[in-house]
């Protein structure tokens, strides 16, 4: 009998080891990695966090709500130059990264205010624009990576990231984005779709990249969509015909409109292999025929297809150094869509 | 023994490469045009707002402001706006047209440039554009004109402006396929022969395609006596001068400003010779006026930049190519070149030179001369202000319909010389009629050779009225019905270049004679004297004004040997020389 029980427990510990590392969702490996119960541990905290200079992790002996660890910022950072640690996506490199992802990094805004968004946790708020962010209104709060003033997570849990991510990380989504919940949303930005690549576009080639939702009508479900919610005078669909206008000539440059094919010089179908430089949104993008082609008259000019969504190396988080004291290098992004003003 | 590898490479390869380069020429890649313009290299907005964050010159966003907003506000020059179409820092279409483009072509001072920006006077600022026709008139937009390259504003876009810079600019350059076209344009000099043809641009609407205020130009300069306008492209550089002027051009840009031309043309007589709203601000040269018959070599340019209105006189713009200034080798007031008319271009600063004894009023009134003609000896208008009224060019040289339907001024002709007619396509002949008959005393006298609707000095010197001799012109009376020998063949007419100049601009000798043999006062040469078939049909060799007026003419005032002018056959001195 007690072998039996035994035997029982056993087979329960192994069936619910097999379950816990075989299902699918957003992340897998020891629950230690991201959770303390305690935050103790020899009597030591558990819970981390950077330090004041950024420069290295130190103990935390206020724990953190789930369970967890550390916070967003500090799950996601290295003091190293990798941008991808333990299959981690790094955010956040405190000296320098190489290869950076496809959002960008925060290291670059740490030294700069102008070139990055300033996140809580990261950096204090702008200097120059306080909580105003460029096309908005102004918030009551800074910047922060999920909850009500964030990006990532339900922006309607209050201004708690933990609240508005609780549960993606464990989400299954092996059925595919479908922006139902957080967890099955693009890079848990909520209701957003598109299709993300499996190592964040560390390699940067276009063989292989994130695909991004884009809509030319007022669809809740694209990239640009939620850039809009906070810098909505720049958003077509948000703007309006006031603030960017509804066709050429616009105001503003637009985002979620389709890259024309019908002006007399051809400009924009020219365009026709896909940059990482300048990336552009799909009306389906869990369906294209050629990653690796743009597709003038069906593809969509994004947020994301001049700014890196965390921070870039240039300025206003362009992807390109559109500064740079030569030309040709300063209109490099430019010229991949206007083809015809290089 | 054949080498297979060689003779595959000859029968394979070489065709291809040479397929290939054909290929590359035969059709020329668009594109790369912005980086090519002076938009492209020089554009730099943080010359004139220093706290302008992007330095680098040509960069989109020195017009551009993608959000309208850098660092969370708009720019502050020259004031801030909202967001502006095309997503310009400065609104610049409708009520406020051109203003972006006038924030640099005006209003900013960029170093090295003049505050009015532009090149060479063909820009001289938002001031006089506002004021011109082509920035008030409704009617200044390319887009009704659904041939390429228009409309300016794309095939997306449903803006219209009228006035606009961009109905004739692309501030990025535009590439029609053969490269950039120059000066940021959207078409390119032409000739006849290309297609499309719209010289700069001018002829997209001044082709009779527009309708209304748009005369068609482009007609008149296909007919047979133009001006060179389409015969040659890309002459037109800048700046010019007299020595860049050695290839002489005449696009339309060389007699028409198209950022400061105002509505209308001159009214004869009235106007004077001052230059006309059509040429406004145009340059020009004004001669040093030398001794009588000789060459003009020293020039006043009249340039905006030294004289803010450019030409003051009509005249001066055509000096610009008919004088030593422009026409290059010029000997005893005649250029190397033969005009369209089938005659040698003179020097027409040579010929209206103040210090001859005749010309007409073109440069100065004729009291600067030899003295002027009575009112009864003109018609309307010219009956006033004899001696001190002057003219245009353009009063005898124009279209050979202006009078109907075609276009005004010496663009093109279907007669000779570009004279202008006098009621829809009358009098447009000198010195022969349309069957090549020269005119002649006894054709206005006995009413033949169409005088009366083809000869063209009657346009304005009426000759013969009721029957009589206007001013009972002795000269001319005494002359009717006689004969002349020229070359020892008698000729029952004596033709009106029996005595005058052929090329009536003017003379060394008064009432515009000229000299066809030598008795000791000079002699002049064609083309003033008129000759054909080695026939020197000008008999003169010395003429006074008689002192007490046309109707005091006697022998003595005229003198020649030719046959059948045996009363004038004696030389009784003090003749014009």
């Amino acid at each position: 009998m007690k072998a039996s029980k035994y035997i029982i427990s056993g087979l329960t510990f192994f069936i619910f080891i097999f379950i816990a590392v075989n299902v699918h969702s957003a992340m897998s490996g020891q629950c230690s990695d991201c959770h303390t119960m305690h935050n103790s541990q020899d009597g030591q905290s558990v819970a981390y966090q950077l330090n004041a200079a950024f420069d290295d992790f130190e103990a935390n002996t206020t724990p953190n709500q789930y369970l967890l660890s550390s916070g967003c910022v500090g799950c996601h950072t290295s003091t190293g130059t990798s941008s991808i640690v333990n299959n981690v996506p790094i955010i956040l490199n405190t000296s320098s990264v190489v290869n950076p992802l496809a959002g960008g990094n925060f290291t670059y805004v740490r030294s700069d205010d102008l070139t990055g968004h300033n996140v809580v946790g990261v950096k204090a708020q702008d200097g120059t624009l306080g909580l105003t962010p460029p096309g908005g209104s102004i918030m009551s709060s800074q910047l922060t990576c999920g909850g009500e003033y964030g990006c990532h997570g339900d922006r309607t849990s209050g201004n708690n990231p933990f609240e508005g991510l609780k549960g993606a990380h464990h989400t299954d989504d092996s059925g595919g984005i479908t922006g139902s919940s957080v967890g099955l949303s693009y890079r848990f930005l909520n209701g957003i779709l598109g299709n993300e690549d499996s190592n964040w576009e560390q390699d940067n080639t276009n063989t292989s990249h994130n695909e991004y939702k884009g809509s030319t009508s007022s669809a809740t479900n694209t990239i640009s969509y939620l850039c809009a919610q906070c810098h909505g005078n720049f958003h077509t669909w948000e703007g309006g015909g006031s603030e960017v206008g509804t066709s050429s000539p616009w105001l503003r440059h637009p985002t979620d409109v389709i890259l024309p094919t019908d002006t007399p010089d051809s400009e924009y179908e020219s365009y026709t292999s896909y940059s990482m430089v300048t990336p552009v949104a799909r009306p389906d993008s869990e369906n294209v025929a050629d990653t690796t082609a743009v597709y003038p008259g069906t593809d969509i000019v994004m947020c994301l297809s001049c700014h890196r969504a965390h921070a870039s190396p240039y300025y206003k988080m362009v992807r390109w150094d559109y500064k740079n004291a030569t030309l040709s290098t300063a209109i490099s992004g430019c010229s991949n869509c206007h083809t015809d003003k290089d | 023994m054949i080498n297979i590898k060689s003779t595959l490479s000859i029968m394979i390869l070489w065709p291809a490469l040479i397929i290939g380069i054909i290929g590359l020429l035969s059709f020329p890649v668009q594109g790369q045009t912005y980086t090519s313009t002076l938009h492209g290299t020089s554009a730099n907005r943080s010359a004139v707002e220093a706290t302008f964050p992007y330095t680098t010159n040509g960069l989109c966003a020195h017009c551009h402001d993608q959000h309208a907003s850098i660092a969370g506000a708009e720019p502050t020059l020259p004031s801030a706006q909202g967001p502006s179409y095309y997503s310009l820092f400065q609104d610049n279409y409708g009520s406020a047209t051109n203003d972006l483009c006038y924030a640099c072509h005006d209003t900013f001072t960029i170093s090295g440039m003049t505050l009015e920006y532009g090149r060479y006077g063909i820009y001289q600022g938002s001031t006089k554009y506002n004021s011109s026709i082509h920035s008030t008139s409704a009617s200044m937009d390319w887009s009704p004109d659904s041939s390429p390259p228009g409309p300016p504003f794309g095939p997306n876009s449903t803006l219209t402006d009228p006035g606009n810079c961009h109905n004739c600019h692309n501030p990025h350059g535009y590439d029609d396929g053969s490269g950039l076209v120059p000066h940021m344009l959207f078409a390119r000099d032409s000739q006849t022969s290309d297609s499309p043809a719209y010289e700069m641009g001018c002829e997209a609407c001044h082709d009779g395609s527009q309708g209304g205020a748009f005369k068609d130009v482009q007609a008149q300069l296909n007919k047979t006596y133009a001006h060179p306008t389409h015969t040659y492209n890309d002459r037109h550089t800048l700046p010019e001068n007299g020595t860049s002027f050695e290839t002489r051009h005449a696009e339309c840009v060389d007699c028409h400003n198209p950022h400061t031309v105002l509505s209308g043309t001159h009214t004869a007589q009235t106007d004077g010779n001052a230059v006309s709203n059509a040429l406004k601000y145009v340059w020009g040269v004004e001669p040093i006026w030398p001794s009588r018959w000789t060459k003009p070599v020293t020039f006043t340019e009249r340039k905006p930049s030294t004289y803010n209105d450019g030409a003051q006189y009509e005249y001066q713009i055509c000096f610009k190519c008919h004088s030593n200034y422009g026409l290059g080798t010029v000997t005893n007031g005649k250029s190397t070149i033969t005009g369209p008319s089938g005659t040698i271009i003179t020097d027409q600063a040579w010929e209206f030179n103040t210090n001859n004894r005749s010309a007409h009023p073109v440069v100065a009134g004729t009291n600067s001369y030899s003295g002027a003609m009575t009112s009864s000896q003109m018609s309307s208008p010219w009956t006033t202000s004899l001696g001190t009224q002057t003219m245009y060019c353009s009063d005898c040289h124009g279209a050979n319909d202006e009078h109907s339907t075609g276009a005004k001024g010496p663009h093109g002709s279907s007669t000779a010389f570009m004279l202008k007619d006098a009621t829809n396509g009358s009098n447009v002949y000198w010195p022969a009629s349309s069957s090549g008959t020269l005119f002649s005393l006894n054709d206005v006298r006995d009413n033949q050779n169409n005088w009366s609707t083809q000869l063209f000095c009657v346009n304005c010197h009426p000759l013969r009225v009721g029957g009589n001799w206007v001013n009972d012109n002795e000269a001319h009376k005494e002359h009717e019905r006689r004969e002349y020998e020229p070359d020892g063949n008698t000729r029952e007419d004596v033709y009106c270049v029996a005595c005058h100049s052929a090329i009536p601009h003017g003379s060394r000798i008064s009432k515009l004679i000229a000299y066809g043999y030598n008795g000791g006062y000079g002699v002049d040469t064609a083309p003033w004297v008129y000759t054909s078939g080695g026939v020197i049909y000008n008999v003169i060799k010395g003429f006074k004004v008689a002192s007490g007026g046309p109707d005091d003419y006697d022998e003595k005032d005229c003198y020649s040997t030719a046959n059948r002018c045996d009363e004038h056959d004696r030389d009784e001195g003090g003749y014009d020389n």
